[in-house]
């Protein structure tokens, strides 16, 4: 679906990404790891277009990305409908009234109330609704996991699943193992613009790639003080 | 799409008036609008430089609508391409101004294209909330990203325009920038700033103190370019272009001000900040009226000191 080779992006003088080598197939979850300034975002405001790059990136033809940024924008005085609308006609499609009560179902949204007044984590399921009814193919998800109360993490936990089920693909990125090793096939860890790829069987050793990490700095940092 | 677009952005407008205002209230604000707009129209046409001044107040708007847009990065990831949204909206605020000379119609299409054009990716930068603005550097423009594009943009148009006005040996159109910047730089500070970071500074008369001098310094330096080609072409002005330079400061720091005393009252805030531009617009035509803006630049001093003390006790 999206295969991306000798991705690099440079602010400034500071390289963010570093010939990146990274690919995602269809129906599967991916997760991304990194410390804050990783270039996480960067990466997939590359795949999105948002972002200019060098490198090589081959996307399949009629291949629909979403994308849900960490800020979320809301207009002021629009509702949650008019908000799934606009994004919708965005993409040129119409509301079916029938796809959004299912989904609803289980976000359970107010949709007549203003998009700006909900909370944090109801904003958040809203612009993820957006993004289902778009019918996208590849689904990118920045930091979804922030903010979110303990049973709006277990909704959306649910959501994410049944995009799979839906046959999408999912990139989410986050601070929060946890729910990453619960619904994620593989987890890929960005250090320093370079990426590790662990499968579904070796979660466990991305703790120990940064508890060692962390070793490494602190020892470093050790010596530096002394 | 963007009829889909212009429809959200008149429901928006729409519901905040029904919703923030009565009745009464959108008379009077409909009433004060026309008054203003047909006091701009009869001073400008009765002004010798009218037509260049309402190209002038054209190119502030213009740059002010493009480069304070929160949305833009909302739109990109929805793929909605920004460039045709700005194009059509400063066309729909230049009819307005066609009243004014329609002979200048090709110009505000142009003004539009370029200003869209340039300003079409600019964000505005939330990252830097957690660093204190120092003087001098990037950090200080924290609420505008692209700053170098931002600052080139600005340069190249004084630059372009203070030729034209060489060319034609007409100093109205040098003025057509010093207006432009002013207001495309007060831009930069209408924007709220989230609490945490009004909260770094330890009191308001500080934090106010502080973005005082950089507004001071940030607009004298980007001004420096046109008082150095004032200085070569039209040196006699150079007095005019120093009292524009005051002008123009007042305006960004009573913008600043009028931020932080209706911080929480967006709609009102909004209204109040255009109503000062205008007033801005007037003491050019009428430079007496700086007295005015200089005597409310000073009460809104004290009145933004208690707004924030309020702030910072919650």
């Amino acid at each position: 679906m999206i295969n991306i080779n000798n991705l690099n992006k440079n602010y400034g003088k500071q390289k963010v990404l570093n010939n990146l080598n990274i690919q995602f197939n269809e129906n599967k979850i991916y997760g991304i790891v990194g410390y804050n300034g990783a270039g996480k975002s960067t990466l997939f405001n590359c795949i999105t277009g948002i972002t200019s790059f060098e490198g090589t990136m081959q996307i399949d033809k009629d291949i629909q990305i979403g994308y849900l940024p960490t800020d979320l924008y809301m207009y002021p005085k629009i509702t949650g409908l008019e908000y799934i609308e606009f994004c919708l006609s965005a993409r040129k499609l119409k509301l079916d009234k029938a796809r959004l009560d299912d989904w609803n179902k289980l976000i359970q949204l107010p949709l007549d109330k203003y998009a700006q007044e909900y909370s944090t984590g109801m904003k958040k399921k809203l612009a993820i609704l957006a993004l289902i009814l778009q019918s996208n193919d590849i689904i990118i998800l920045d930091e979804p996991f922030n903010g979110l109360d303990l049973s709006s993490n277990m909704i959306l936990t649910d959501i994410i699943l049944a995009m799979k089920k839906a046959n999408k693909t999912v990139i989410i990125s986050s601070h929060i193992l946890q729910p990453l090793k619960e619904i994620c096939d593989t987890i890929d860890v960005l250090d320093k613009g370079e990426i590790i790829r662990y499968s579904n069987d070796k979660f466990n050793l991305i703790d120990n790639y940064f508890r060692q990490q962390r070793n490494n700095k602190l020892e470093t940092e050790l010596l530096n003080t002394l | 799409m963007l009829v889909k677009y212009l429809k959200i952005r008149t429901t928006i407008a729409k519901r905040f008036i029904q919703d923030e205002l009565s009745t009464a209230g959108i008379i009077f604000l409909l009433l004060g609008l026309s008054l203003f707009y047909i006091y701009i129209l009869y001073v400008l046409k009765e002004y010798k430089y009218g037509t260049y001044i309402g190209l002038t107040l054209f190119t502030s708007i213009t740059i002010s609508v493009c480069s304070a847009r929160k949305d833009k990065f909302f739109l990109r990831t929805q793929e909605i391409n920004i460039f045709k949204i700005l194009f059509t909206e400063n066309l729909l605020i230049s009819v307005l101004f066609w009243a004014i000379d329609y002979r200048f119609i090709p110009a505000y299409i142009i003004i539009s294209a370029i200003s869209s054009y340039l300003f079409r990716n600019n964000n505005q930068r939330k990252k830097d909330i957690h660093l204190k603005a120092t003087y001098l550097r990037k950090g200080s423009f924290e609420w505008i990203s692209s700053f170098r594009q931002y600052l080139i943009s600005v340069i190249v148009l004084e630059i372009i325009f203070i030729i034209i006005a060489y060319i034609y040996n007409n100093y109205a159109i040098a003025q057509f920038c010093i207006i432009s910047q002013a207001v495309a730089i007060s831009t930069i500070y209408l924007n709220i700033e989230p609490i945490e970071y009004i909260k770094q500074y330890t009191s308001p008369r500080k934090l106010i103190r502080e973005k005082i001098i950089h507004i001071l310094i940030n607009n004298t330096l980007l001004f420096s370019t046109l008082i150095i080609l004032h200085t070569i072409f039209f040196i006699e002005n150079t007095l005019l272009l120093l009292t524009y330079l005051i002008l123009g400061n007042t305006i960004i720091i009573c913008n600043l001000l009028l931020k932080y005393i209706f911080r929480t009252q967006e709609f009102y805030r909004q209204l109040i900040q255009q109503l000062s531009i205008g007033l801005f617009i007037i003491c050019f035509i009428i430079p007496h009226f700086i007295i005015i803006l200089i005597i409310v630049t000073i009460i809104l001093y004290y009145k933004a000191i208690v707004s924030l003390k309020e702030l910072y006790h919650d």
